[in-house]
């Protein structure tokens, strides 16, 4: 997720409709003793907490060497059991990788998990010695409603300047609020584009569209609620910018804008 | 073409496959074999005698490269950044898009975009470090310290090596190099200058991050800096800031930047749930 922070159209007029947690176990701890269970656990306790996305949907037809001879049957069993199998494979993927991520999009979810990692998960963490980072991504004020609930201080912020240079060449605010869902730049803006016709023709719903626009996205963080919700704005006008937009990709400064 | 036509060549393609009437293409993918049956060209490419012109492939492109002309789709190599996202969709109907054989400096286009390949070209695996995501454990942005994120063609356009030259040659210039652990590191060929292998420097890809860390007192100079590379690139570019919290929490933005600087509502925050439990461990 490595740029959730440059997404476009979060707007604290309207809160918690995404807080995606992240986490990660850091680069020197990788080979710890315990690490992975702990990683399992999280894995676990991310899937209770009801988020609206883990892994993308497509997850299972990528190859992922790290998986080995699992990938196989899992995709044997991903034919009978599809939606038990992506949790399967979440666990799976704890196990071998350092970063899991899930998406959130009610608030108390969001908190709930966080609270629940604070108490056992936590501690089992401190007493065997296995450090993994989390980090939440979303609005600040959703954040920071969490860590006021939990009594959790924040360590260290990124945050997002905006775009600068030839912001001419962008598409349209309602575009960038789809095409930014991606931090690797995988989804394209023509595929938006006619996917927001085919919705405002009638000939897809605009869940369709989100779940295709997903469809790229290799880590799933694609929010696709609020893809569909984007395509039903898109659909009516398509190049209009919506207020909750903010200004359309404004740099800071004055040059080059 | 029209659609009936697309239907036609559709059919045509199925029918002769399941009758054994098969194309060359075809035919070497039922035997098994993944080799196309034309000569391996040396970036991404469709397959001219297996496209059946219906142009699922077209809007697919990130980078808008596909391009169907008279029935047939074909990948401009210029502007493609083998971001794999065409063949991964699996979209294509005839499976006429053919990765092709990618050699030195192609290579970095795919190790910049392809996120399920690793940086094999530059030596450094993934995009760039940690950054926050651990600085609970690694402590990467003490406080005092600004950690800069230029991604360069995010969002949207790509970009090309010179633009990421620009760059990392402006901040050289004032003295803040490029950390060692990103990928572009790999690329630079004078580290007193900031400048790249000069074969890179046309080569395209979806969004490339370059990473400085810098002390606050910095700041003003930033401001200069970035003005100075917007009107310079060819592309755009994301910032990101990254920031070590104030002890009880807060974050000081607006106090280093100014309340009127843009910034987005969201970003990112690491929690520092890991921060005890390493330096216990160390
Ligand atoms: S590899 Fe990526 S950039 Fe190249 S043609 Fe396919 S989708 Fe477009
Ligand atoms: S390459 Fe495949 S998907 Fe693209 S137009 Fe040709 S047949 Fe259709």
């Amino acid at each position: 997720m490595s740029h959730t922070s440059q997404r476009r159209g979060l707007d604290p007029a309207t809160p918690g409709e995404e807080i995606i947690v992240l986490a990660m176990i850091p680069k020197q701890h990788r080979e710890d003793e315990g690490i992975r269970d702990a990683m399992k656990a999280l894995a676990q306790k991310m899937i209770a907490h009801k988020p609206h996305q883990w892994l993308s949907h497509n997850f299972i037809a990528l190859d992922i060497p790290q998986l080995g001879s699992k990938q196989t049957l899992l995709r044997w069993l991903h034919r009978v059991r599809p939606e038990a199998t992506r949790d399967m494979l979440f666990k799976a993927v704890a196990e071998k990788s350092s970063v899991l991520t899930a998406i959130y999009t009610r608030e108390e979810d969001a908190c709930g998990l966080l609270r629940d990692l604070k108490g056992f998960w936590l501690e089992e963490n401190r007493r065997k010695g296995t450090p993994i980072s989390i980090v939440l991504s979303g609005l600040f004020g959703d954040i920071d409603k969490c860590c006021r609930q939990t009594g959790i201080r924040p360590h260290t912020y990124l945050h997002s300047l905006g775009v600068r240079g030839r912001v001419d060449r962008l598409p349209n605010e309602g575009k960038l609020e789809l095409v930014t869902m991606c931090g690797h730049g995988l989804i394209a803006g023509q595929r938006v584009q006619l996917l927001a016709e085919r919705v405002e023709k009638g000939e897809i719903t605009a869940e369709q569209a989100a779940e295709d626009v997903a469809r790229p996205c290799v880590c799933g963080i694609v929010n696709q609620e609020r893809a569909a919700r984007i395509f039903k704005r898109l659909a009516v006008s398509p190049s209009r910018s919506f207020p909750g937009a903010r200004a359309a990709a404004p740099p800071y400064g004055t040059s080059a804008g | 073409m029209t659609k009936d036509r697309i239907e036609m060549k559709r059919r045509d393609f199925l029918l002769g496959s399941a009758a054994g009437v098969v194309t060359a293409a075809s035919a070497v993918s039922q035997a098994g074999c993944s080799k196309p049956f034309v000569p391996e060209e040396p970036h991404r490419y469709i397959d001219p005698a297996a496209c059946i012109g219906c142009g699922d492939c077209v809007s697919l492109c990130p980078m808008g490269a596909i391009h169907l002309v008279e029935e047939t789709s074909s990948i401009d190599p210029d502007e493609c950044a083998e971001c794999g996202v065409c063949s991964r969709s699996r979209i294509c109907p005839a499976d006429a898009i053919h990765p092709g054989k990618l050699a030195w400096p192609r290579t970095i286009r795919e190790a910049f975009s392809n996120p399920l390949v690793v940086h094999e070209a530059t030596g450094v695996r993934g995009r760039g470090s940690e950054g926050i995501k651990t600085n609970d454990v690694t402590d990467r942005y003490p406080r005092g310290s600004l950690g800069v994120f230029i991604e360069l063609g995010r969002p949207a356009l790509g970009t090309r090596f010179v633009d990421v030259e620009r760059v990392v040659k402006k901040f050289t210039a004032h003295g803040h190099t490029l950390v060692s652990d990103n990928p572009v590191a790999g690329l630079i060929n004078d580290p007193a200058r900031g400048t790249l292998m000069p074969e890179v420097l046309k080569e395209k890809a979806i969004s490339v991050l370059v990473e400085f860390i810098l002390p606050e007192s910095a700041v003003s100079a930033l401001h200069t800096l970035l003005d100075e590379l917007a009107a310079e690139v060819e592309t755009v570019f994301s910032v990101g800031i990254a920031l070590r919290a104030e002890p009880d929490g807060a974050s000081r933005i607006e106090d280093l930047f100014g309340g009127e600087v843009f910034r987005l509502p969201n970003g990112k925050v690491n929690l520092g749930l890991a921060q005890d439990i390493a330096a216990k461990g160390a």
